[in-house]
């Protein structure tokens, strides 16, 4: 038998739905209760269960040589990876969201942000010309408005649901955020063969 | 006090005792092997003026090295790349009548890359420069060099990926600034779809495409071969002459035993320094999440500083992470003498007369 390859996935949401799109390509796996580490039946995948926003440590550190996240993870972490396959499933966006009277027009100063996604919120606007002062939150970053922390806040937008019931609304849209199976640019290079192979397995039709 | 004993400078690095004989250990083993092979050990300065360098660092490699200002207030760099420094050293003094020059070097490296590990900014390298030998032969040495250290480090898996900054200038001169820019980036990821929409925007739709293949290439030299010839047309022919040079290296390491094993032609190996001009090379090892040593052929670099002869002095070298490679290598290094012959209670004599044994 060849060695495995290894691969990391997230847990929660995305992990269901790449259970389901692996299930549909012929490779089945599931973790045994409160164990992280589990294989492939056909031992072909070592897959670890790892929480998201580690997601992308575990695959700089080449401990898993491969990795399906979003570009929000990818673009945080700050390290660099071969981006070999984006999946149609899971992905949603990053945007500028505000209390209904809020303008961007009204400025007379930086703008005032609340968000996790600080590199990829300063990148943008930056990139735009536009001063920002960014607030770090780690989650419920829609409360930021409501409580007077911050008049916006930059957030991944999947229904709109959550902004609405706070009663927020999405400003602009600033970029469009997809899965992608990730690699350590160093493992790849050594099992490129093995990779390529398992991308023409797991690709959608 | 306490407090400050505990504390250590983000990024420093130290090495503890058998850590450090290991260190030492494959460090000579380097140096035996590559003076064997004729070259010659060089030191160069931990820090030099900013200013020799600036043009020649692109903006990434400013970015991490680490700047200081003199008594005199003039603006130092830390030494940040030892090719850089090595190549102001030899641009200086080297005439044309001593070419070819074989150098090697051991020295720290100091860079800000917190993206790749936050523990260390300080890097020990250990390398090889060939100057003054271009085309082939030069390439040749050098690549064959690197290929018995890291077999002779006995090391796990091991592949050597030859790449072409030259394929790709070529490609990436019909692009404008921002294209060739985001050209090098998806390369880098490796993201099909944006290279081909990139190279699209300069390019007729089937030659993008077929770029885009030739860009994302890895395979052994026999792979290359085959695909080589629908790739030797492209662009008016302008591809052939760096594709020929990299099928006449494959060509070269297919005649040693056990070298076909040890390389690939990769064509996304496009070289992480402005001043490369041939081809470019990264070394990657199983249990290594990052490459383990990087070279390529710079030829001009040295005219930047000083050098004046009519033979080109044109340079190809590498440089090898050791901190990566002690942690890898399966050779067999010895215990320690004084833990096991040099007893505390042995006098001053005993051990003298034990030594001259």
């Amino acid at each position: 038998m060849s060695t495995p390859l290894t691969i990391a996935l997230p847990k929660g949401r995305l992990y269901d739905r790449v259970q389901k799109h692996f299930e549909t390509k012929g490779i089945f796996f599931e973790f045994e209760k409160r164990k992280l580490v589990a294989y492939d039946k056909e031992e072909n995948l070592k897959i670890y269960l790892v929480k998201n926003s580690d997601l992308p440590t575990y695959v700089a550190h080449g401990i898993a040589g491969l990795g399906i996240c979003g570009e929000d993870v990818i673009i945080e972490s700050g390290h660099q990876f071969h981006k070999l396959l984006p999946f149609s499933f899971g992905g949603t966006s990053l945007s500028l969201a505000g209390l209904k009277d809020f303008s961007l027009e009204n400025l007379n100063g930086p703008l005032t942000i609340a968000t996790s996604y600080t590199e990829m919120t300063r990148k943008h606007f930056h990139k735009k010309g536009i001063p920002v002062k960014i607030i770090r939150l780690n989650g419920s970053v829609e409360l930021a408005p409501v409580l007077g922390l911050a008049p916006c806040i930059v957030d991944l937008v999947e229904t709109g649901s959550t902004l609405k019931a706070n009663n927020l609304e999405i400003i602009q849209k600033l970029q469009d955020i997809r899965v992608h199976l990730i690699a350590n640019p160093a493992y790849y290079k050594i099992h490129y063969k093995a990779i390529n192979n398992f991308i023409q397995q797991i690709r959608e039709d | 006090m306490k407090n400050n004993l505990l504390r250590l400078p983000q990024g420093t690095e130290s090495l503890y005792l058998e850590e450090t004989f290991r260190h030492r250990k494959i460090l000579r083993h380097m140096e035996d092997l590559t003076e064997r092979w004729g070259y010659m050990p060089v030191q160069t300065p931990v820090f030099d003026f900013y200013d020799n360098y600036r043009t020649l660092l692109d903006s990434k490699l400013d970015d991490q090295t680490y700047k200081l200002i003199d008594r005199e207030g003039d603006l130092l760099m830390l030494r940040s790349d030892i090719t850089l420094f090595l190549a102001r050293q030899m641009g200086m003094i080297l005439t044309e009548e001593e070419l070819p020059v074989r150098v090697y070097y051991s020295d720290s490296i100091l860079r800000y890359q917190d993206h790749e590990d936050i523990s260390s900014h300080e890097f020990f390298q250990t390398g090889c420069e060939l100057i003054g030998k271009p085309g082939l032969e030069g390439d040749l040495e050098i690549l064959f060099l690197l290929a018995e250290l890291l077999e002779n480090f006995k090391l796990p898996t091991s592949r050597i990926h030859v790449g072409s900054t030259l394929v790709f200038q070529t490609i990436a001169g019909a692009l404008n600034e921002e294209d060739s820019r985001l050209l090098a980036q998806y390369l880098q990821t490796r993201e099909e779809s944006e290279i081909r929409k990139t190279l699209g925007r300069a390019y007729k739709k089937e030659d993008a495409s077929a770029l885009t293949a030739l860009l994302l290439f890895i395979g052994t030299g026999e792979d290359f071969a085959l695909q080589k010839v629908q790739w030797d047309t492209l662009l008016d022919g302008t591809l052939k002459e760096s594709l020929d040079h990299l099928k006449a290296i494959s060509d070269s390491w297919s005649a040693v035993e056990g070298f076909d094993e040890m390389f690939n032609i990769d064509l996304s190996e496009t070289g992480n320094q402005a001043y490369y001009s041939g081809i470019v090379f990264n070394a990657y090892t199983e249990g290594c999440g990052t490459s383990v040593a990087s070279g390529g052929r710079y030829d001009g670099l040295m005219d930047h500083f000083g050098y004046r002869g009519d033979k080109p002095a044109s340079s190809i070298g590498f440089s090898m992470f050791l901190r990566k490679l002690e942690t890898l290598s399966t050779m067999k290094i010895p215990e320690s003498m004084v833990s096991k012959k040099m007893d505390e209670n042995m006098s001053a004599l005993e051990k003298l007369t034990e030594t001259r044994k």
